[in-house]
C-alpha cells in the first residue's frame, strides 16, 4: 500500500533536499522490486525476481550475457514494461516516474552513450538547464584532466574519454540514485580503476545510492557493498558481499572410487569435474561438505577448501558455460 | 523545457537548414533566371499564353524540394535519437517524455514552416516583378500542397524513424509513400484548391504522430 503523508525530515539523509515528501516515508530502500516476470515473446527472461537496494549502498548486478541484467535496468527506467511484477525508484512506480523523481535519478547508459554531436561546453550547458541542485565544478575538474580541444565534439573522443565525459555530467547532476549499465564496457584498465576508485569514494562521502552492472567482476569487487547475481534460471544469489565472499566457498578433491553422481541440491550450489578432479562450490562448511560427500558414498582425497576472488565464485555459482 | 531543447535540435538541424536554405535559394534563382531568359528569347506575350492556356509550369524546379527538406530534418533529427537507442537520454531528462518528443517534432516542424514561408515570399516577391498577381497567386496556390507534403513528409519520417520495429517501419514506408503521392496529384493549375484547406487538417494531425512511436519506444515493444 502507498501511504501518502507530509513529514518533515529535515535530517534524513535519504531526502536531504526536500523538506518534505509526499510519497512514501523516508526510505530504506531507494529501489524495490517486486515479483519481476518478462519473456520475450516465449522466451522467459526471468520470473518472481525480487531484491532491494538500500539507500546509500552500491549494489553490483552481475550475470551471464542473456541473463536479464539490461532488462532490469529498461525496467528501472521505464523503457520497458515487465509482463509482471514493478519496481519502486525513491518511492515511486518505474513506469511512472515524476520529473522530480527521475532528476534524482543518474543514469549510465550502456555504452557511455551521450549526445555526442555535442562538445563538452554544450552537453553541460544543455543538461544543466534542467537539473536545480547542478553543480560544474565537479565537472570541469574532471574535463580538464582530459587532452582534447575546445571544440571537440563527443564522437570523436576515445572509449575512456566519452566515459569521464558521462561520469562528469552524473557527478554534476548530484543525484541520489545512481544507475549505470556495465560501466566498464570499453575503458582500459586504467580508465576502469578511476572509475571505480571516484565511485566509491563518492558513494561512501556523499551517501549515494549506487546500481551497477559490470562484466569485469575484479572491478565489481572492490566498489559494491551488495550482490545479486543472476542466472539462466533467474536470481541465483542476493546479499551482502561480505556475506557472500565469507559463506560461499570452493572445496577441490581427488575422487577415488570410479564414476560420481555429483547434483545441485541443497549442499552443493554447483560443481565441477575433469575427470579424477572435482571442484564443489557451497554455501556449507568443510564439515558438512565432507559428511555429504562421505554419506553419497564418495570417497575423496586431497580436500581442501580453495581462496576464491569475486570473479571466482561468480563462475562458482553460475557455471562455466 | 522549449528552449533547452531547441538549443538542442538546432545543433542538429542547423548544418541542414543552411544546406537546404541555400538550395532552395538556388532554386528559386534558377526558376527565375529561366524566366528571364525565356522572357528574352519568346515574346513575353507567347510566354504568357503558355502559361495560361497550356499549363506551362515555369516552377516545376520547386517540385521536389519541400518533401526533400523534409526528409532531411526528420533524418538530422531522429536517426542520432535511435542510433544506440540515445532516445533513452532524452526521455530520462527530468520532464514529461511526451511533452519533450512533442517540442522536438514542434521544433522540426516550425523550422520547416519558417522555411516555406521565407521561401514563398520570395517567390511572390519576385514573381511579381515578372507577371501579373493572378498568375503569381495561382502558381502559389499550386505550390502549397508541395510544402504541406513537406510538412507530412517530415511527421511521418519521424514517425518511422522512431519506430522501435523493423517490419512496421517498411509498412509505415510504404503508406508515407502512397499517401504523399497523393498532394502530387494532378499537374493543372489551382487542382488542389478545393481540398486545401482538407489537407491543412490533415498535415496538422499527423504532426503529432511522432508520440505514438516514442510511446512504442518507451514500452520497449519488440513484436
Amino acid at each position: 500500500m502507498l501511504v501518502i503523508y507530509r513529514i518533515v525530515c529535515e535530517n534524513c539523509l535519504c531526502c536531504k533536499h526536500s523538506k518534505h515528501i509526499t510519497k512514501r516515508k523516508c526510505m530504506e530502500y531507494a529501489v524495490e522490486c517486486r515479483n519481476l516476470t518478462h519473456y520475450y515473446g516465449d522466451k522467459k527472461v526471468y520470473e518472481n525476481m525480487s531484491f532491494n537496494i538500500k539507500t546509500g549502498s552500491i549494489l553490483g548486478l552481475l550475470g551471464k550475457n542473456g541473463t536479464g541484467k539490461t532488462t532490469t535496468i529498461n525496467i528501472l527506467n521505464g523503457f520497458l514494461e515487465p509482463k509482471a511484477g514493478e519496481c519502486f525508484i525513491l518511492g515511486e512506480n518505474s513506469q511512472y516516474l515524476s520529473p522530480e523523481t527521475k532528476s534524482k535519478v543518474g543514469f549510465l547508459l550502456e555504452g557511455h552513450i551521450q549526445y555526442d554531436f555535442m562538445n563538452i561546453y554544450q552537453i553541460e550547458k544543455f543538461y544543466s538547464q534542467f537539473y536545480p541542485q547542478w553543480k560544474k565544478e565537479p565537472y570541469y575538474e574532471l574535463m580538464s584532466k582530459l587532452k582534447i580541444t575546445e571544440k571537440q565534439k563527443i564522437s570523436t573522443m576515445s572509449c575512456g574519454q566519452q566515459s569521464q565525459v558521462a561520469l562528469g555530467l552524473i557527478l554534476a547532476q548530484d543525484p541520489d540514485l545512481m544507475i549505470m549499465d556495465d560501466f566498464s564496457m570499453g575503458l582500459d584498465p586504467g580508465y576502469r580503476r578511476l572509475f571505480v576508485e571516484f565511485l566509491a569514494e563518492y558513494g561512501k562521502a556523499e551517501n549515494k545510492t549506487i546500481f551497477v552492472t559490470s562484466h569485469i567482476i575484479q572491478d565489481m569487487e572492490r566498489l559494491i557493498d551488495d550482490v545479486v547475481i543472476m542466472g539462466y534460471e533467474g536470481v541465483l544469489h542476493s546479499s551482502s558481499m561480505d556475506y557472500f565472499m565469507n559463506h560461499f566457498r570452493q572445496y577441490d578433491f581427488q575422487v577415488k572410487n570410479g564414476p560420481v553422481n555429483l547434483t545441485k541440491d541443497d549442499v552443493i550450489t554447483n560443481y565441477d569435474r575433469v575427470k579424477n578432479h572435482a571442484s564443489v562450490y557451497s554455501f556449507k562448511s568443510p564439515e558438512d561438505v565432507k559428511k555429504y560427500l562421505k554419506d553419497k558414498g564418495i570417497a575423496y582425497d586431497n580436500f581442501r577448501e580453495v581462496p576464491m576472488t569475486l570473479e571466482d565464485a561468480f563462475i562458482g555459482i553460475t557455471g562455466k558455460y | 523545457m522549449i528552449k533547452n531543447i531547441f538549443y538542442k535540435e538546432w545543433l542538429k538541424i542547423r548544418w541542414a537548414y543552411l544546406a537546404r536554405g541555400l538550395l532552395f535559394a538556388g532554386a528559386i534563382i534558377y526558376v527565375f533566371a529561366s524566366v528571364g531568359h525565356s522572357y528574352k528569347f519568346y515574346e513575353a506575350a507567347s510566354y504568357w499564353y503558355n502559361i495560361i492556356f497550356r499549363g506551362v509550369k515555369f516552377y516545376t524546379t520547386l517540385r521536389y524540394l519541400p518533401l526533400l527538406a523534409g526528409l532531411v530534418v526528420a533524418a538530422v533529427q531522429f536517426v542520432p535519437e535511435i542510433q544506440r537507442k540515445r532516445i533513452k537520454l532524452t526521455f530520462h531528462l527530468p520532464v514529461d517524455e511526451y511533452n519533450v518528443l512533442l517540442v522536438m517534432a514542434g521544433i522540426g516542424f516550425v523550422s520547416l514552416l519558417a522555411m516555406f514561408g521565407v521561401y514563398s515570399l520570395v517567390f511572390l516577391l519576385v514573381g511579381y516583378t515578372y507577371f501579373p498577381a493572378e498568375i503569381v497567386h495561382s502558381a502559389f496556390l499550386t505550390m502549397v500542397p508541395w510544402y504541406l507534403l513537406g510538412l507530412t513528409t517530415y511527421s511521418l519520417a519521424s514517425y518511422v524513424i522512431l519506430e522501435p520495429l523493423w517490419k512496421r517501419r517498411i509498412f509505415y514506408i510504404l503508406f508515407a509513400v502512397g499517401f504523399g503521392k497523393l498532394f502530387l496529384y494532378g499537374w493543372f493549375y489551382n487542382i488542389y484548391d478545393r481540398v486545401l484547406i482538407g489537407m491543412l487538417i490533415l498535415t496538422i494531425l499527423l504532426s503529432v504522430s511522432v508520440i505514438y512511436s516514442g510511446h512504442r519506444f518507451k514500452k520497449g515493444v519488440f513484436k
